[in-house]
């Protein structure tokens, strides 16, 4: 399933998480992310995974950014995220769609930690859409993932419809955290200044945004179910009740075994040479979910507290399901591949 | 039994207006972030009145309706009698008179700790021990693990062993229950702190070191610890199955709400997962009330009252993953995020979902067998 190198890749993650994350992981979910370890992330290439040599970056291709992702999060996913969020939300983007001399410059600043950016996903929200832009950008966005980053990619509604635009920072009006990503800060942010336009196409920006994303996020989701299976079937071999160890109990063993299954199906699925993106989606953030409830459950009253590491999983596969998109969103792409354009109107 | 009894629908409305009022979204956050005991709203609840063990009804529905809103401040509150049930079954006059009845007059807050750090669910593998002193006094030693209540309550029911099984198939023999003062000497709790959810209510773990228990604190007879434990769990679970019930009906609440603030209408695929999940929670609410009834008329069934804790606590899990999945990052903040992160321990204390399934076997053989 993986390749030689892609296995290399994945030693050479597991090492760094080994010992620079792990120990950390309290830290990290309690105070964010230390800039310790943001700096070795970086010179590790991974904060520049996405981008070209040339730009400072790692040039991965999807596969090997997947495996990076994945390993890392079963460590933190806050740190996942965060290097997510520098290569899928931000260079990326940039990638894709700037101009030579509009917001390319600022890659080998992210790729080295130099500076941090971000993506406000203005465009997605309900009613609560209150950026526009005429020239500079104006108004306020809420849920924006560090809020203090240098660089702010945003999708935004603009006189002729839909833009993205790089600004500079705004205004943080409120800073907190969320139900998991601990490690991660969010914010309110309100904007007024000077912003370049990268796309006038906004919305089939963000929509392609949307499909790339599919992957990565579910390698961040197998993560999560790769440390709450392992964890769970660990802890299944160490701890008796009433004279057994818990993995003699076949409700546990076939918890685990049945999640271990699904794992298996998905990640070769997901590393296969032309998975489809939703699918892998759907299916990894239901698992995911699945998987850390499952994994608290064999841990009894200890899985409900921090300091074991499987709470936050739970909570984690929480954000994970809705940062690009819902379960009813995706389903309705999905039945649309299979059954056309009008399908899952109603 | 298809509806509560009368008068219980006035109580209901009068439990939902006081959650509403009182476990505002500010307060709720304050406690879930600090993690500290709300006593404030203990006693509020207590002089609101529903806090009336004299009418289990009461306490089922306010247990309910405060859960809907939020389970944390709603079960410390309520579970400040916790275990109280132990000693008006099987306790002494004197015992009654000396703890149980400050703890009725919402004066003092009681605890009940089983739970040990190497045995769970496995209840007659507890490793405490009291020994008796040549005087007929005890000497308590070891070590219990989250014991809700643990750094506030003023005494614990605790289970411990006073002689060794006779065979290992007889484990369950040997156990005794005693009454435990948090300030005596060698009593040392701990808070822990980091809990997923139910974040205000206090947990802990208790060392007992060589601590002096006079023969008046053992309730009942020694030995018949085991079987006072499970015939409390027989009653306490149901309030488990109404929590459970209080917070898969409080995300309904919000999913409602979303949807129809949503500016467009809802698809039939958002529909669904209201109609499913109201269903559910209409079915987990019946198995609780029937079961309820029968243990308030001191006719309790087991299977039932286990039935109703597995399902509800299964129905409200499925919910909270469900209902986070489609609300989507509108939920990651407030009280959607709150309920699904205490939803999960509906499933583990009091008996896990699969300790329930196993007593709902053993029950239904056992009827067989008879
Ligand atoms: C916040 C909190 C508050 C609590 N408050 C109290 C309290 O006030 N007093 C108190 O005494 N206890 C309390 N508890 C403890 C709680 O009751 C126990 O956590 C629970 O009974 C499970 O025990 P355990 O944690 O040791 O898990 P274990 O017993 O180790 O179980 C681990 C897993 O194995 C499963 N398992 C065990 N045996 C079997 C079997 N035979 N077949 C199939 N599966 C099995 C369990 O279902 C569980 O999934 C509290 C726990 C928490 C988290």
């Amino acid at each position: 399933m993986l390749k030689d190198e892609e296995k290399l890749l994945r030693r050479v993650v597991t090492e760094f998480c080994e010992s620079n994350v792990e120990k950390e992981r309290l830290r990290i979910e309690r105070d964010g992310i230390p800039d310790s370890l943001i700096r070795a992330a970086a010179e590790s290439g991974f904060l520049g995974a996405l981008a070209p040599p040339e730009l400072g970056g790692s040039g991965l291709d999807l596969r090997s950014y997947s495996v990076l992702l994945q390993v890392m999060s079963k460590y933190s996913t806050s740190l996942a995220y965060y290097v997510f969020l520098q290569n899928s939300l931000f260079i990326a983007p940039l990638l894709k769609f700037a101009r030579e001399d509009v917001g390319r410059s600022v890659i080998p600043e992210i790729a080295s930690g130099g500076s941090k950016g971000t993506l406000v996903q203005d465009i997605f929200r309900r009613s609560k859409n209150s950026l526009s832009y005429e020239g500079k950008l104006n108004g306020m966005a809420d849920m924006v993932p560090l809020p203090d980053a240098d660089h702010h990619l945003a999708l935004v509604r603009s006189r002729d419809g839909d833009a993205l635009v790089l600004s500079n920072p705004g205004n943080v009006l409120e800073r907190y955290r969320i139900i998991g990503l601990r490690g991660i800060e969010f914010g309110k942010v309100s904007y007024e200044g000077r912003a370049d336009v990268i796309t006038e196409r906004g919305s089939s920006a963000a929509e392609e945004l949307m499909g790339e994303v599919a992957i990565p996020l579910s390698a961040m989701a197998l993560g999560v179910v790769e440390r709450a299976v392992d964890m769970a079937a660990q802890y299944s071999k160490e701890r008796e009740a009433f004279g057994s160890k818990l993995s003699e109990f076949q409700p546990i063993a076939f918890y685990i075994a049945d999640v271990q299954a699904q794992f298996r199906v998905l990640e070769e699925y997901l590393y296969s040479d032309s998975p489809d993106p939703l699918t892998v989606k759907v299916l990894s953030l239901d698992l995911a979910r699945k998987a850390s409830r499952m994994s608290i459950q064999v841990h009894g009253g200890y899985g409900y507290f921090e300091d074991i590491g499987v709470e936050r999983l739970y909570r984690d596969a929480a954000v994970l399901s809705s940062i690009a998109g819902n379960y009813l969103d995706d389903m309705t792409k999905l039945s649309r591949g299979l059954l056309g354009d009008f399908a899952a109107k109603i | 039994m298809y509806s509560l009894p009368e008068g219980y629908e006035d109580i209901r409305s009068r439990a939902r207006e006081f959650a509403l009022r009182e476990f505002t979204e500010e307060v709720s956050r304050r406690y879930d972030e600090s993690e500290e005991y709300p006593d404030e709203i203990r006693r509020k609840v207590f002089s609101a009145g529903f806090l009336d063990m004299a009418d289990p009804w009461k306490v089922l529905i306010a247990m309910e309706e405060f859960c809907r809103v939020d389970p944390g401040l709603g079960l410390s509150a309520i579970a400040s009698m916790f275990g109280s049930e132990i000693l008006m079954l099987f306790g002494s006059d004197e015992q009654k008179e000396r703890y149980l009845a400050p703890v009725l007059r919402g004066e003092k807050i009681s605890g009940f700790a089983v739970t040990e750090p190497s045995a769970g669910s496995d209840v007659a593998g507890i490793k405490s021990t009291m020994e008796r002193t040549p005087d007929g006094d005890y000497v308590l030693n070891g070590e219990k693990m989250f014991i809700t209540n643990g750094t506030v309550a003023d005494h614990y029911y605790l289970l411990a062993r006073t002689s060794p099984p006779e065979s290992p198939d007889k484990r369950h023999h040997g156990l005794s229950l005693a009454i435990i003062e948090r300030r005596w000497p060698g009593v040392s709790p701990t808070k822990l702190r980091g809990k997923l959810g139910m974040r205000s209510t206090d947990t802990a773990e208790i060392k007992f070191e060589n601590v002096r228990v006079p023969k008046e604190n053992l309730v009942g007879e020694e030995g018949k610890g085991f079987y006072y434990v499970m015939t409390f769990f027989n009653i306490s679970r149901i309030y488990v199955a109404a929590q459970a019930v209080g917070v898969a009906q409080g995300m309904l609440d919000l999913y409602l709400d979303y949807v129809l603030s949503s500016p467009s209408p809802p698809s039939e695929g958002a529909q669904f997962v209201l109609a499913e999940g109201a269903t559910k929670v209409e079915a987990a609410r019946l198995m609780t009330y029937r079961a309820a009834s029968l243990i308030f008329q001191f006719n309790p069934d087991p299977a039932l009252t286990s039935m109703a804790k597995y399902y509800a606590a299964e129905v409200a899990n499925e919910l909270a993953q469900k209902i986070m999945g489609i609300v989507g990052e509108d939920g990651l903040r407030g009280r959607l995020e709150k309920l699904y992160r205490d939803a999960k321990i509906t499933e583990i204390w009091e008996g896990t979902s699969e300790i329930e399934k196993l007593v709902i076997y053993r029950q239904l053989s056992k009827r067989r067998s008879s």
